[in-house]
């Protein structure tokens, strides 16, 4: 195990220092000017190569080499799109967001998907099963700005049109002030991850549980219930924890659309406007913080395929 | 079990640690204020920099912080005196003298004195800090050659690292010297411009001409020691401790991306006019819960909803407090008006014939009724009929929908038209941005000239920034185009077609056009400039360079017995400061 962490820390800033080259190849080659109006207006040409020049806009080495060394020492520029706003601060306070939003989401989708592929899998082929693998059907189907507004059309909308004066009933109208801001934004978003989880989990449950040592198991007395807890989870839980790991860095650094419906003041929508502004500053600070997550969870990851069956060797 | 342990503990520190983590910054208490403005806008306020802000958001905020040389009156649309009373005119129109007032306090007590203009329109002029609209203060006598001289210093500098500050000291004795912008004391400021140019009392009421407060906005540039460059402190014009205004408001919090609060400026001089106390600036993203915030009552205002759908269906529908407004912009189609296109091959529109038949075969008014169902006003012309005091085009020289007379100047021009024969019209090909609802009336347009004239026109649909990128190059033949003024000036629309202008992306030019532009510049007179202007109009719409489509439109949402002493008008001059808002 110590020679994984070792051989992953190495790696780290490798990756990212790939990441990095390829972001900025990509970003300087985006058609688009930051600094251009939104109504697509532009400057003189003389103004214009001024505010370049107040970047670096000009000279990509210059900019590359200047950027490394002030994101070293955690300073990640300016936003061009903002001006006056730091990107750290921008990420400093939208990725707490984000990965509160994600993680509830990715809890409440195990939650929900563990729950339906157990249940499905002890009674197979009945109305529960049938039925929880139809709603991870829709769960995986449904965009997510359907489902998005759809639960505040009728979380939110409907209860006050029905019951106006019952204002405990009332979810929050999005927004971002307490954790009654994340019932229905978390269950948008989980709700296709949980779809995949609850057919993972059906169906590597129901593999394990046709296996021989779960019928030497239940040939020793142990119910179906019981068989299924004490063994075969931990064995069928494996491409779950896999799924997991990508799932959760993703959920974490924000998710545009839901973002959007619930206006939660969160990492996706720089993501998406960074690219679409060309704000150079913005999209590399963004594009670094996710690839640190996903190699982190990864890790993650694989230090818990190891925990869960000790069989898998890590070296 | 002993692996569920582990995860059940997981399961239950992690969220306790990410809800502090998440929720860590909440927002400072508000207490609820039935008579503070309050309303949402779908993205996030850029700068409130003056001389930096381009966006018509940031500039709504801007105009209620700062207040400049003159404001413009929102129900008259004239110019009346701001921070200073209208400037006395030489007869050559080239030096405006102001006189502020005595009572003109920043929100620090400090007087509003004629240095802080100065310094304010000094940073706009500067390469370290120019800005998207820095081009408008050229116009100034010696401002120009300022610009250019600073950033002769700044690549000498870059050659000779460490002469920063000396060549600081000399920039700022070479702007007082050569720049046309005296303060002979701190009440007087005497503006010399280039050229004689009537309309810069216009300028001086415009968001980007508002002052700093001098003595703190200095003190937070920096001299960058080994480049020479001077960078302003952004810090400055985000925290409400340190952002001093002269405006009716003052900045009291800025959560970005979140919300934003302003408070009446207790030193204002008109302070005791001030209809609310308080504005509450909420960031709404979407624009399905933009709309129902303001159902239920959480927001009074929603200026603009971007949505065609929702408001198509709430114009239609019998609300009082729907209000469909003219904005002062114009849509329409660009046509390529060069000998050749970027490769060099020839343009099928160089022929001002083809360019005329084609504006008059677009059926406007169905297109508006039935296809973008927004009812917005039709346009024969550029300039917004009735959006300028005093400037009217007469009917005879707008553009009509006529069919029959399109058809006819194709067939005198020799081409070939529908049953008729003549010189065959190549395809030609029409580019339009996704997103914006563009592609109903692009194809509708397009079938329509098939149809009318015979016409063949392929239409494609590309990103926004690409739309630009081909209008700048003049790599098109036709494409999608709007155009809005930025104060009620006939020059903030018809500059746009001077020959040699940056965002002229027709590439029209015509000498005679400029030279009129030049009169109409000079013309002290508002009613002789109106009419040069007007001839000027006569003359591009006749040329065709572009097809006019319709005037923009703004839809607000707000219930008028309840927000009163709200004059809306199509340059977006709200005088937020008036607006009452009573309690239910």
């Amino acid at each position: 195990m110590t020679t994984l962490l070792a051989r992953r820390l190495i790696q780290l800033p490798l990756i990212l220092a790939l990441v990095f080259v390829i972001t900025f190849t990509l970003a300087w080659a985006v058609p688009g000017d930051p600094l251009r109006a939104t109504d697509g207006r532009k400057p003189q040409p003389e103004v214009e190569a001024a505010m370049r020049a107040q970047y670096n806009l000009d000279d990509p080495v210059a900019f590359a080499f200047n950027y490394l060394g002030d994101a070293l020492t955690g300073d990640f520029g300016p936003s061009l799109q903002y001006p006056g706003q730091r990107v750290a601060d921008i990420i400093g306070d939208a990725l707490p967001v984000s990965a509160t939003l994600g993680v509830t989401a990715i809890a409440l989708a195990l939650l929900l998907g563990t729950t339906a592929g157990v249940l499905g899998a002890l009674k197979p082929r009945s109305p529960l099963d049938a039925g929880s693998l139809g709603v991870a059907l829709l769960g995986i189907s449904l965009p997510s700005f359907v489902t998005g507004t759809l639960l505040l059309a009728l979380g939110a909308g409907l209860a006050r049109q029905l019951a106006p004066d019952l204002t405990w009933l009332h979810l929050p109208l999005g927004g971002w002030t307490g954790p009654a801001n994340l019932i229905l934004p978390a269950l948008a978003l989980g709700l296709a991850p949980a779809a995949y989880i609850a057919r993972l989990t059906r169906l590597g449950l129901a593999d394990v549980m046709a296996s021989d040592y779960l019928r030497t198991a239940r040939a020793k007395g142990l119910s179906n219930r019981q068989a299924l807890f004490r063994h075969a989870l931990k064995n069928a839980f494996l491409p779950v924890l896999s799924f997991l790991g990508p799932a959760t860095a993703s959920a974490m650094t924000g998710s545009f659309v839901i973002e959007q419906v619930f206006n939660i003041p969160g990492l996706g929508e720089h993501f998406v406007n960074a690219v679409r502004n060309k704000d150079q500053f913005l999209l590399l600070g963004i594009v670094l913080v996710y690839a640190a997550l996903l190699i982190a969870f990864n890790l993650l990851v694989d230090l818990a395929y190891a925990f869960v069956d000790p069989r898998i060797s890590l070296d | 079990m002993r692996w569920a342990l582990p995860l059940i503990l997981l399961a239950l520190l992690l969220p306790a640690a990410v809800f502090n983590f998440g929720f860590g910054r909440p927002l400072p208490d508000l207490p609820p204020d039935k008579t503070a403005l309050t309303f949402a806008v779908p993205s996030p306020v850029k700068t409130l920099d003056p001389q930096r802000a381009t966006a018509l958001n940031d500039f709504r905020i801007i105009d209620a912080l700062f207040e400049p040389l003159l404001t413009v009156d929102p129900e008259t649309l004239q110019l009346v005196p701001g921070a200073a009373s209208l400037p006395g005119v030489s007869d050559d129109a080239t030096t405006y003298t102001f006189t502020l007032r005595d009572d003109a306090r920043w929100s620090n007590g400090d007087p509003v004195t004629s240095h802080d203009f100065k310094h304010a329109w000094f940073r706009a002029l500067l390469p370290d800090l120019a800005a998207g609209y820095s081009g408008k203060f050229m116009l100034i006598k010696g401002a120009k050659p300022f610009f250019d001289w600073r950033n002769d210093k700044l690549k000498e500098l870059a050659q000779t690292p460490g002469q920063g500050k000396q060549a600081w000291q000399k920039t700022l004795t070479h702007f007082d010297a050569t720049v046309g912008l005296q303060t002979p004391d701190d009440r007087t400021l005497i503006v010399t411009l280039e050229k004689p140019t009537a309309y810069f009392p216009d300028l001086a009421g415009f968001g980007i001409y508002s002052p700093v407060h001098a003595p703190t906005a200095s003190a937070a540039l920096t001299v960058d020691p080994t480049t020479g460059r001077v960078t302003m402190d952004p810090n400055y014009f985000i925290d409400p401790d340190r952002l001093i205004s002269n405006g009716p408001y003052q900045l009291t919090e800025w959560s970005f991306g979140r919300r934003m609060v302003l408070d009446a400026n207790p030193h204002y001089h008109a302070a005791d006019t001030l209809g609310n106390h308080r504005i509450v600036q909420h960031l709404i993203r979407g624009e399905a819960l933009s709309f129902m915030t303001y159902e239920s009552g959480e927001v009074d205002w929603l200026p603009g909803l971007p949505s065609a759908a929702i408001a198509a269906e709430l114009i239609r529908a019998n609300r009082n407090d729907v209000h469909n407004v003219p904005s002062a912009g114009t849509y329409f189609y660009i046509f390529n008006s060069r000998p050749t296109l970027s490769d060099g091959s020839p343009n099928p529109l160089a022929d001002p014939a083809l360019r005329q038949a084609l504006a008059r075969c677009i059926d406007r008014q169905t297109l508006v009724s039935k296809v973008t169902r927004m009812d917005q006003p039709t346009a024969n012309t550029f300039v917004p009929p009735g959006s300028i005091a005093g400037y009217t085009l007469p009917p005879e020289d707008a553009i009509p929908y006529d069919p029959a007379a399109a058809r006819q100047l194709l067939r005198d021009a020799g081409y070939a038209t529908p049953g008729h024969a003549g010189n065959p019209i190549p395809t030609l090909k029409l580019v339009y941005n996704t997103g914006g609802g563009h592609e109903g009336p692009a194809l509708a347009i397009a079938r329509h000239w098939k149809d009318e004239l015979g016409i063949d026109v392929t239409t494609e649909a590309v990103e926004w920034n690409r739309l630009i990128d081909l209008r700048n190059n003049g790599n098109f033949v036709i494409a999608r185009g709007g155009w809005f003024g930025d104060y009620p000036h006939p020059s903030t629309f018809l500059e746009l077609f001077r020959s040699d202008d940056g965002n002229n992306d027709s590439g029209y030019a015509n000498p005679d056009y400029d030279a009129l532009l030049d009169q109409g510049r000079a013309a002290l007179d508002p009613d002789e400039a109106n009419r040069f202007y007007e001839q000027a109009e006569r003359m591009m719409l006749a040329d065709a360079p572009i097809a006019p489509i319709y005037h923009y439109t703004q839809l607000h949402l707000f219930d008028p017995n309840r927000v009163q002493n709200f004059t809306l008008n199509a340059w977006n001059k709200s005088a937020l400061h008036r607006i009452r808002v009573t309690p239910e």
